[in-house]
């Protein structure tokens, strides 16, 4: 579904190596969760995955399709909500959504069942009409996710969703993204908050100064750094110099 | 005092870009583009102050026919006040109001009057620019014929920093008292309001000026006999004009000390007041600015049936470009203020001065060939520099700042987006031409063959300045942004279109006048001059289309 083939990225002329040789594989119905200290390089990842940066070596394929390549085919496959949902400030809320239901070319009934379920969810639903400046943080980032859901797409591309959303909005979008893995889609999320990663994801991989120094499922990382128990000290553990 | 410093420095570095350069430089790292930047800058510059310089030796000239060759500071002066009144105040207001890193600034220990004043710098040096387009053309022409020693240098040099900074105050304090009492909640819809009204004013007072001076023949005689009567008369509704004038003719003397210190007093006092009332008034107007109305209610069935009915993708992607400039008051200003600007400035003259003979006389010249067909093409002229004032196309990659990712993300052809783009230039220059035409037909009564002609020639030939304006705001967008002023008044990509068309539409005065000379039909001379436009304008329009998704690719934000 998404997959990372020997990717690298650096910043300013190979002066920051952000992202060195990453390998990994996200298979369909898989919650993946990405870790990593600050700068780690988490990001700049994702943003390669989303066709916004350009990777300077390797391959990025979603559903099969490289972003490189066939830019177009990937990203109809692909929703993605970045580290910070900033949005048109001067659409409302329902122009945005119906922005973005058009170009993913999502149908007339589709939409209108799928934004009334999210917005309701989110109780967003007496705030769409109004202007997203007038949104509170939380809000639009919710209001991204809505957008990102509407075209119900293969791979879902998630730069630090939790943060923003109040416990019950936390919650309920957990369910959220375990249902949508259960109809044999995948969503890839970084994050830094360990609990939901730990409960969440079937499999985690940590990023390390560019480089993926672990991955798999809990039982497999708890494998790998011996004797540790929870994924903080394991985090800990191999973040470790 | 330190502290106000330190904070003008940071913001000068912030607005103009400096860190960024210089790190550039350090690393060697595209300096070229803001190299090419500054050539083109440089050359423009040049073009202008050639035009300008023409225009002051005119007035050194004719001044000096009175006896009055000052004459030309004086009216400089004058037009740098008036424009830095007017362009000052949505400037200053966009600059206090509308930056994003004002939320950064105003929770920090500092007083009010000192982020006013850091921001009031930054502003200040914009105009600064802007003062050395009329002034130092006239300064050469002056120089030329008057010489001049290090007194005289020095005061121009004092003349110079000084007058771009009481029109600034006066436009600041109209902001200040425009943002504290207008409603929060309509601020756009009232800023924009406020605005037009207050330059409508001052174009009004414009007006004022020449119809007083205008058509009075013995008062005229009076004005010019006396050694600054005409300087005087010019420069009596502009405060400090006169004194500053005088300061630079009379350089060296007793008299011009005295009026340099009356020059500089004036505008010392005008900013010190400045800086106290923006104590007291600036966070009033500021804080809490960005509230908006929110209905907060649920939308009934039918607007909701309505809000999101689907559309095809082209349709999703025009109405985006158009909401968001449209509702953005900086970017609709800046888009549509030179279009309502331009026939009023035009008219005025005709009122203020040839009510008589003169204006018939004209009038007959104008319904007769070739003046009817010569007028049409100068008609089709200003709304093919108006389509490229308007600057939709040339900051449209710009204008989107940050939210640039979301035109990378979605799965839509960068094709498509550019030609989205271009249709909303493409409809805004329409509007654009519409003040213009409007004017034409009530105040000229042309033939109906002619209006369509100047219309159909005046947008085909803007879409060449659209397609070229957005193929270099695609090659060296501005993103980064912290002020929507930012994307579209600091940013050159803006300017060059305006400079194509203007050397373009030279060659096409050259055509037209050779065409009108050898006796070319008038339907003949229209169509070549439409082929010639539609033609060279679609090539281009496609092949920007065409080089949109390389130049998508390779923007990474
Ligand atoms: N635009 C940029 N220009 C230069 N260097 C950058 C840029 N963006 C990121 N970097 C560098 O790339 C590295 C990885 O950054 P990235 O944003 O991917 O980290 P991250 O894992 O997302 O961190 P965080 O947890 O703080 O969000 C860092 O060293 C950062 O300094
Ligand atoms: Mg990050």
């Amino acid at each position: 579904m998404l997959v990372f083939d020997q990717v690298s990225k650096s910043y300013k002329k190979g002066a920051v190596k952000a992202v060195d040789d990453l390998s990994l594989e996200v298979r369909p119905g898989e919650i993946f969760g990405f870790l990593g200290p600050n700068g780690a390089g988490k990001t700049t990842s994702i943003k390669m995955a989303v066709g916004l940066l350009r990777a300077d070596a390797g391959r990025i394929t979603i559903s099969g399709y490289d972003i490189a390549k066939e830019p177009l085919k990937a990203k109809a496959c692909l929703g993605y909500v970045p580290d910070n949902p900033d949005l048109y400030e001067r659409l409302t809320g329902l122009e945005y959504l119906n922005f973005i239901a058009d170009v993913y070319r999502v149908p007339a009934d589709v939409r209108r069942q799928r934004i009334s379920r999210m917005l309701e969810m989110f109780e967003l639903t007496n705030a769409v009409g109004d202007l997203i400046q007038s949104f509170s943080h939380g809000m639009q980032q919710k209001l991204a996710l809505t957008g990102a859901w509407l075209h119900d797409p293969d791979v879902l591309i998630l730069d630090e969703p939790m943060v923003g959303l109040d416990p019950r909005s936390a919650h309920l979008f957990k369910d959220l993204m375990r249902e949508h893995c259960d109809r044999g889609k995948t969503v890839f999320f970084s994050t830094h908050v360990l609990e939901v990663a730990e409960k969440l994801c079937d499999r985690i991989g940590i990023i390390k100064k560019g480089k993926l120094i672990a991955c798999g499922s809990m039982d497999e990382l708890r494998d790998q750094a011996k004797n540790q128990e929870s994924l903080e000290n394991i985090f800990l553990e191999l973040t470790e110099q | 005092m330190s502290m106000l410093f330190k904070l003008v420095v940071l913001n000068i570095k912030n607005t103009f870009g400096l860190s960024v350069l210089r790190d550039r430089i350090r690393k060697r790292e595209k300096i070229w583009q803001p190299l090419l930047m500054a050539l083109l800058l440089l050359y423009s510059f040049g073009v202008l102050s050639f035009m300008f310089s023409r225009l002051a030796s005119g007035l050194v000239m004719a001044g000096m026919q009175f006896g009055q060759p000052e004459i030309a500071f004086t009216i400089a002066i004058v037009a740098i006040q008036l424009v830095v009144l007017i362009m000052g105040l949505f400037l200053v207001i966009s600059t206090f109001y509308f930056s994003s890193d004002l939320s950064i600034l105003v929770p920090l220990p500092l007083r009010p009057s000192y982020i006013f004043t850091s921001k009031l710098a930054t502003v200040l040096i914009n105009e600064l620019l802007t003062a050395a387009f009329f002034f130092v053309p006239t300064v050469i022409a002056y120089t030329r014929f008057a010489g001049g020693n290090l007194v005289y240098w020095l005061t121009l040099l004092i003349v110079f920093l000084l007058v771009p900074m009481l029109p600034l105050a006066i436009a600041s304090v109209l902001a200040l008292g425009l943002m504290k009492v207008i409603n929060r909640r309509h601020r756009d819809t009232l800023m924009v309001i406020g605005s037009l009204i207050i330059v409508s004013l001052s174009l009004g007072l414009n007006f004022f000026i020449q119809a007083s001076v205008g058509d009075n023949p013995a008062a005229l005689e009076e004005i010019l006999a006396s050694r600054f009567g005409l300087i005087e008369t010019v420069g009596s509704r502009f405060p400090g004009s006169v004194w500053a004038t005088k300061a630079i003719a009379l350089a060296g003397t007793g008299e011009g000390w005295l009026n340099l210190g009356l020059f500089l007093a004036m505008t010392a006092v005008a900013m010190l007041l400045l800086m106290a009332l923006s104590e007291k008034l600036f966070y009033a107007g500021l804080i809490g600015g960005d509230e908006v109305s929110r209905k907060s209610k649920q939308l009934s069935q039918v607007q909701w049936e309505a809000q999101t009915s689907p559309g095809s993708v082209f349709a999703a992607l025009f109405w985006r470009e158009w909401k968001l400039f449209i509702r953005t008051p900086i970017f609709a200003l800046n888009g549509f203020l030179g279009a309502l600007v331009m026939p009023i400035a035009l008219i005025m003259p005709f009122f203020a001065q040839g009510r008589g003979g003169q204006l018939t006389e004209l009038m007959v010249l104008v319904h007769t060939e070739p003046g009817s067909t010569a007028l049409t093409l100068g008609v089709a002229a200003i709304i093919i520099l108006l389509g490229a004032m308007n600057t939709i196309a040339s900051t449209s990659i710009s204008r989107e700042g940050k939210l640039f990712y979301i035109s990378k993300m979605i799965p839509v052809p960068a094709e498509t987006q550019a030609r989205a783009k271009l249709t909303h230039a493409f409809v805004g220059t329409i509007i654009s031409a519409v003040p213009i035409t409007a004017f034409y037909i009530f105040f000229i009564k042309p033939s109906l063959i002619n209006v369509v002609a100047a219309v159909l020639i005046g947008l085909s030939g803007s879409l060449l300045g659209l397609a070229v304006g957005l193929y270099i705001d695609m090659r060296w967008p501005r993103l980064h942004w912290t002020n929507p002023q930012h994307a579209v008044k600091n940013n050159f990509n803006a300017v060059i279109p305006m400079f194509l068309e203007m050397a373009v539409l030279g060659g096409s005065a050259f055509l037209a006048y050779k065409l009108i000379a050898a006796q070319w039909s008038v339907y003949l001379i229209y169509t070549t001059f439409l082929a010639l436009f539609s033609i060279t304008g679609l090539i281009v329009f496609y092949l920007t289309v065409a080089a949109a998704e390389k130049r998508y690719h390779s923007l990474d934000v």
